[in-house]
């Protein structure tokens, strides 16, 4: 391993902290995504919210993350081009963790709304094109993502407004809503655990050295759907006394967040890892190979370091800004939040089966817009539109321009 | 509660100042890229 500017197990260990330093900023940034609309509607406490997000956030990264680390790795760039270039290829990794998991922390300290998929993705987009220009981006696999950012939102938006309109006119509206909500309820719950067990065993326990057969995916499947609709109708039946109480049918709409919150957190942790440990896994890669291969497995360290890294930075910061955002919300009732939440993590685990890295934060803001319209609040203007957009296109160039600042800086310091 | 406050409130969508400053950003970076890209074509 002479090739390299470093020992490899010296160069291995810096690569690991640098992907745990991302991971640490994605789950301080983004739980408030996943358990935000639970606090807020009251239907978990903080301290709940976080245990909920800890176990969930950790199953979806260690056991889902795998396909879209694929795509990260290996999607934005051929790596073959950089075969008489590997330790460009590692520093240009390196910087574009570096340029990642700064941008999020500035972004995170000002309260600005950004995305660390984004982030990443324009951080990658940057390396290339000061290493190897424009030409050297796969703008085919590019824009296959970026559409994949305009389609999700729409998606999750619709379906928010389709779900939210099934719960109004099947329960909210009926003569007796306790009761067709202690009926129909663990249907929503048995949908959302077919989804989200659907998805892993089918793409992402591969990846943890676990294949099953096709007759095993479906059994697995439905075993966990009907045993979590089991355990909702228990609860609601237990509670039935809170549900028939009046106006306790949200009581029941917040036994189902909690359902609809696990999904969430489940599904971003199977999405974002990726934007911590893609990186990550190209470096280790050229490291353990001694080259660029053009196929190689994703070794499970990776994925732990990824899924530790979340859970550290949602218990250590981010029951912060889940009290920030969780008191502010007074409005978000759990027939609406748990809309808004299936919807999202529905999209999400989809794009994690695709293989696509997309905003969990943007799939939640037309997760949020579908319901509001669906309710019938006053809906945004288009002016209000065009400045989420733009803050949400704010996050590629900087993802790119920090990662020329620490890919030049890095090459000064070794000297490459 | 509207949309647009609940989206403020989620920290989903940036207020009047934070949307300033994240695009003062947004072109300085943009700059940052366009310097890189005429150095690296030199």
């Amino acid at each position: 391993m002479d090739f390299l500017f470093l020992e490899p197990t010296t160069l291995l260990i810096i690569a690991a902290l640098v992907g745990f330093f991302m991971a640490f900023g994605i789950g301080a940034n983004d739980v408030a995504n996943s358990m935000g609309t639970s606090v807020g509607s009251k239907a978990l406490t903080i301290k709940q919210a976080i245990f909920v997000a800890a176990i969930f956030e950790f199953l979806g990264a260690f056991l889902a993350g795998g396909e879209v680390t694929a795509t990260i790795r290996k999607g934005i760039v051929d790596p073959a081009l950089y075969t008489n270039d590997i330790n460009i290829f590692i520093l240009g990794m390196l910087a574009s963790l570096l340029a990642g998991g700064t941008w999020l922390y500035i972004a995170s300290s000002r309260g600005w709304p950004v995305s660390t998929t984004h982030s990443i993705v324009g951080a990658i987009i940057g390396f290339v094109l000061i290493s190897k220009g424009v030409d050297a981006v796969s703008w085919g696999k590019v824009s296959n993502i970026v559409m994949s950012w305009v389609t999700s939102p729409l998606f999750s938006g619709i379906f928010a407004f389709v779900i939210y309109i099934s719960a109004k006119k099947l329960i909210l509206n009926r003569k007796n809503p306790g009761e067709a909500a202690i009926q129909l309820i663990p249907f929503y719950a048995f949908y959302v655990a077919v989804v989200l067990s659907l998805v892993t065993v089918r793409k992402g326990l591969s990846h943890v050295g676990i294949d099953l057969s096709e007759g095993e995916i479906y059994f697995y499947t439905l075993f966990f759907g009907v045993l979590v609709s089991l355990i909702t109708a228990y609860l609601l039946r237990a509670n039935r006394s809170k549900i028939m109480a009046a106006n306790g049918i949200e009581y029941a709409f917040g036994l189902l967040m909690i359902v609809s919150a696990s999904a969430m957190a489940f599904a971003h942790g199977s999405n974002d890892v990726a934007n911590a440990i893609g990186p990550l896994a190209a470096i280790v890669s050229v490291v353990s190979t001694g080259g660029i291969a053009a196929k190689s497995a994703l070794p499970v360290w990776i994925l732990l370091v990824g899924g530790i890294g979340i859970v550290f930075g949602l218990a250590i910061l981010g029951h912060r800004v889940i009290r920030t955002v969780g008191k502010k919300i007074t409005e978000l009732t759990p027939s609406l939040g748990f809309s808004a939440e299936i919807a999202t993590a529905s999209t999400v685990v989809a794009a994690t089966y695709l293989g696509f890295p997309i905003s969990t934060t943007h799939t939640l803001v037309g997760g949020v817009i579908g319901v509001g319209l669906a309710k019938g609040v006053e809906h945004l203007n288009l002016s209000s539109i065009g400045k989420i957009i733009i803050s949400w296109l704010v996050t590629i160039p900087a993802g790119a321009a920090f990662t020329v600042l620490f890919y030049v800086l890095l090459r000064v310091i070794t000297n490459q | 509660m509207t949309t647009k406050q609940i989206l403020k409130a989620h920290r989903l969508m940036p207020n009047k100042s934070q949307y300033r400053q994240m695009l003062n950003v947004g072109f300085a970076c943009l700059w940052v890229i366009l310097i890189a890209l005429i150095y690296s074509l030199v």
